[in-house]
């Protein structure tokens, strides 16, 4: 074989290396930076981030974006599931500003020791100090942040002291249950810059907090580079932090409609979409580059029915009602098989939930032989507020309507905002409802407290028993492991359970939608993502 | 009358009505069941919190007590303060307006570019296909839903053909929006010559401007096709056509001007159409304007940007009317004399 080279070889040879020479000094750069931002994460969210300030409860989007930008003292360690995804450890807290807890033998003391050297991402010490001080504002500003706090058992500022720089003293003003856990939450957790708010003061606004609304100091692992109202938010990491992230940048981009994150998410045009709707779920684990992980959560659904007033408060009406509903049903149409059947007036997977207090199946039989025991007049009408655009509510109501018509019952549904709905609930205006809630802190004391005791705000349909809230009361102070408890929560929900307190529906996953190379996603109590914690394989 | 005091006495009729419909606005939202402070709590809160904060909100103020001072603030140019952004509602909603004006500008652009010679050439050629094209036009368009429209356009050309970009904004992800100098995309691109900007807010203004473009062009084809037809039977028409006067000059000289006027009267009305479709198509494609923010703003009780934005929407219609009525009174002295 010759190994001679023509002339026309050469020239082409040559003029090919030129210019791929030409090309390449194009191109390499452009690699070379795609290269380098390889670790952008693309996410699509639902709404806008509203609010910087971490006191205030604004969606769970709002949640994401503070978990980001402010860290804790503590929060969940993760471990594997069996499918080798990642969720929280219930038994594990670790610590984030924190590097060692002691809680004290009687639980009324913590002591937190920080890192050394943490800094908020204007290179100010983040020590004990500021952390009281962040403390100290949350509990004055008296938003949901103070009501963190508060069932932490610190109710006030004087109960924090700063032992040295690095050390801090939590003198609670009873023994809690999730004393230490709910640290980890983003609304009283959330370490602020106090000082530096402060600085911003005016007559108008003398506690800094409409600058808070909209500008920071960030003490998480990423900060704001820009944020575009409406649109978008970009975030880099903090310099200046002791969370090391994989990610160089993370853009939080605002895709209203769920449809649409969806198939941008299919298309590749995000790694990350939030907020997917249920019933695309189960189409999304068969696309090709999409991974779909869903964790069994806290986020329950019941029906509620007033106690005040006949007969809702009868409970032959209510074991009636309890008969008549479409469990099966609602789990397969409305909740497309992504959720479980939940059997008790407290959520499911946390601590301390039974479900053999609930003996109820759907049996219309039954339900009659209920409802003849009853004196209600025939023709009888319910008006249910139902919240517009939600489908758990709205699907899971019509459902139910449809079953209880086979009663003579006659529902009229009532389609309003949701925030109408909720309002009309706190006002306890509503004799017949569907509502969810998600404990924060995976506990059914926790859940009990915000939900069953005299004065909850969630309390909706005027529940009174004495026994039973004392019961939840007393569990509220004892270690969450201590057989007194466990014997208390069993006889809660076995009093509240036995008389229809409330009907519960099903208990939904959580549904983390994502491209395949994404990688880290751990599922918390809360529902709220870390994306701090994600990478780019 | 002159056009001047005619513009005048238009401009003057203004005042009474913003100041009358600002005031339906605010009852209207009184109307409306919701607590903003308990939106703003959220679940973990306690009823001594709640009570708290509905003072801080002025909630708990008197009706009248709160009608005041909504006026008064309104008078200062004050629309109150959104507890959902900690802004200002007037500053929120000027930093959404551009996108919004932007996209309602060029639809109406498209709009009238189509619709217009859609219904010129339905008259004209009252038998032919392309009549034909533009009647079945003008029906599709005006029975179509505008969020069905903008869904159907994305999935076609964005998901299954890839030519569309995504639908989630104004403009690619990872590239960085131009100065801020008007608020458009397209123009402070085009004054910062920003050639990649420009080229991205142009290609994501494609869809969500036919979505919008595709309605109300049908109402103005179907407009213009029936004023052309009534003006093309009329005796200066036939006259034309007796002397000789070649059709295209007969068509674009004569009748189009006199069949113009109900068109404008309808493009006119269309502007409070566009901006309902405006708050759909935002939601669409991800783009954040005015419309998307109000709707956000009602769905959890944060009433002041929804006042505001309505407020904004009755004087845009009320100016885009006057302007109209302006144009018609140019265009037919009779109305300015009558």
């Amino acid at each position: 074989m010759s190994t001679a080279v023509t002339r026309r070889q050469f020239a082409f040879q040559t003029l090919g290396v030129i210019g791929g020479t030409m090309v390449a000094g194009d191109i390499l750069p452009l690699l070379a930076e795609a290269a380098k931002h390889k670790q952008v994460l693309r996410v699509a969210v639902d709404r806008d981030f509203e609010t910087l300030r971490p006191d205030f409860s604004a969606g769970y989007t709002n949640n994401m974006l503070k978990r980001l930008i402010y860290t804790t003292p503590v929060l969940w360690a993760a471990k594997p599931r069996a499918d080798g995804t990642l969720t929280y450890d219930p038994d594990t807290i670790e610590g984030r500003l924190v590097i060692a807890y002691k809680v004290s033998e009687d639980r009324q003391t913590i002591e937190f020791t920080l890192r050394s050297n943490a800094k908020f991402a204007n290179g100010d010490p983040m020590d004990a100090p500021a952390l009281k001080d962040s403390y100290a504002m949350h509990i004055a500003n008296r938003g949901p942040g103070a009501s963190q706090l508060k069932v932490s058992g610190l109710p006030s500022a004087d109960r924090i002291t700063v032992l040295d720089a690095v050390t801090l003293r939590l003198s609670l003003d009873r023994p809690v249950a999730w004393g230490l856990s709910n640290h980890g939450l983003h609304n009283g957790g959330s370490v602020v810059h106090a000082k530096e708010i402060l600085k911003h003061a005016t007559p108008d606004d003398p506690t800094g907090l409409k600058w808070l609304e909209t500008r920071t100091v960030e003490s998480g692992p990423f900060i704001i580079e820009n944020w575009q109202k409406g649109a978008m938010m970009s975030l880099v990491p903090n310099p200046h932090s002791f969370e090391p992230s994989q990610l160089e940048r993370i853009i939080l981009q605002i895709v209203p409609d769920p449809s649409t994150r969806r198939i941008v998410l299919e298309r590749g045009d995000v790694d990350f979409a939030m907020q997917i709707s249920t019933k695309d779920i189960p189409d999304l684990t068969r696309v090709s580059g999409v991974k779909v992980t869903s964790y069994p959560s806290a986020r329950g659904w019941w029906l509620g029915m007033t106690w005040n007033k006949a007969p809702f408060n009868n409970i032959h009406f209510r074991r009636a009602m309890a008969w008549a509903i479409p469990y099966e049903t609602l789990l397969q149409v409305v909740a497309h098989g992504m959720a479980q059947r939940l059997r008790s007036c407290v959520s499911k997977n946390i601590s301390g939930y039974m479900e053999e207090f609930w003996p109820y199946e759907t049996n219309l039989e039954k339900a009659r032989e209920e409802l003849a025991q009853v004196q209600i007049p025939d023709g009888f009408a319910v008006t249910v507020p139902v919240s517009a655009g939600d489908a758990f509510d709205e699907e899971s109501m019509v459902l139910i309507k449809e079953s209880l018509a086979l009663l003579g019952i006659k529902l009229t549904l009532q389609k309003m905002s949701i925030g109408q709905k909720r309002s009309l609930l706190v006002k306890k205006q509503v004799d017949m409802a569907i509502y969810d809630f998600r404990p924060f802190v995976p506990d059914v004391g926790y859940y009990i407290y915000w939900n069953w005791l005299p004065d909850s705000l969630n309390n909706y349909w005027g529940y009174a028993n004495a026994e039973a809230q004392a019961l939840g009361n007393e569990a509220i102070t004892m270690a969450v492991d201590a057989p007194e408890r466990h014997a208390r929560l069993r006889r809660f929900q076995e009093i509240i359970n036995g008389e229809v307190g409330t009907i519960p529906l099903f208990s939904e996953f959580d549904n983390a939608v994502m491209r395949a190379p994404v990688q880290g996603y751990v599922s918390y109590p809360d529902g709220v993502a870390f994306l701090a914690k994600l990478r780019l394989e | 009358m002159g056009f001047s005091s005619h513009a005048a006495r238009r401009l003057m009729l203004i005042v009474p009505t913003l100041l009358g419909g600002s005031s339906l606005i605010f009852v209207l939202t009184m109307l409306i069941p919701g607590d903003p402070a308990l939106m703003r709590l959220g679940n973990f809160a306690t009823a001594e919190q709640l009570q708290s904060l509905r003072q801080e909100m002025g909630l708990t103020k008197p009706p009248y007590e709160r009608y005041v001072i909504y006026l008064s603030g309104l008078l200062r140019g004050d629309m109150g303060r959104s507890w959902r952004t900690g802004n200002l509602v007037l500053e929120d909603l000027l930093a959404r307006l551009p996108m919004s004006l932007e996209l309602g500008f060029c639809s109406m652009l498209l709009a009238i570019a189509v619709g217009i010679p859609a219904g010129v050439q339905g008259a004209a050629h009252n038998d032919g296909l392309v009549a034909y094209g533009g009647k079945v036009y003008g029906i599709l368009g005006v029975a179509m839903p505008i969020f069905w429209g903008g869904l159907v356009l994305v999935y076609v050309f964005y998901f299954k053909l890839g030519i569309a970009p995504p639908p989630t904004g104004r403009i690619d992800m990872l590239v960085v929006p131009p100065r801020h100098i008007t608020g458009s995309y397209l123009l402070d691109s085009l004054l910062t010559g920003d050639l990649d900007v420009l080229v991205s807010s142009a290609a994501h203004l494609v869809l969500p401007v036919i979505t919008l473009a595709f309605v109300t062009g049908a109402s103005i084809a179907r407009m213009t096709y029936t004023s052309m037809r009534k003006v093309l039977a009329s005796q200066f028409i036939l006259v034309g056509h007796a002397y000789g006067v070649s059709p295209r000059a007969i068509i674009y000289k004569f009748a189009l001007k006199n069949a113009l006027m109900p068109v404008v009267t309808l493009i006119g009305l269309q502007v409070g159409f566009l901006i309902g479709g405006v708050v759909l198509v935002e939601m669409v494609f991800s783009l954040p304007g005015i419309g998307r923010y109000a709707v956000e703003s009602l769905l959890v009780n944060d009433f002041a940007p929804v006042q505001g934005f309505v407020l904004l929407v009755l004087v845009v219609y009320l100016l885009v009317n006057l302007v109209v009525d302006l144009l018609y009174s140019v265009l037919n002295p009779q109305v300015r004399h009558g």
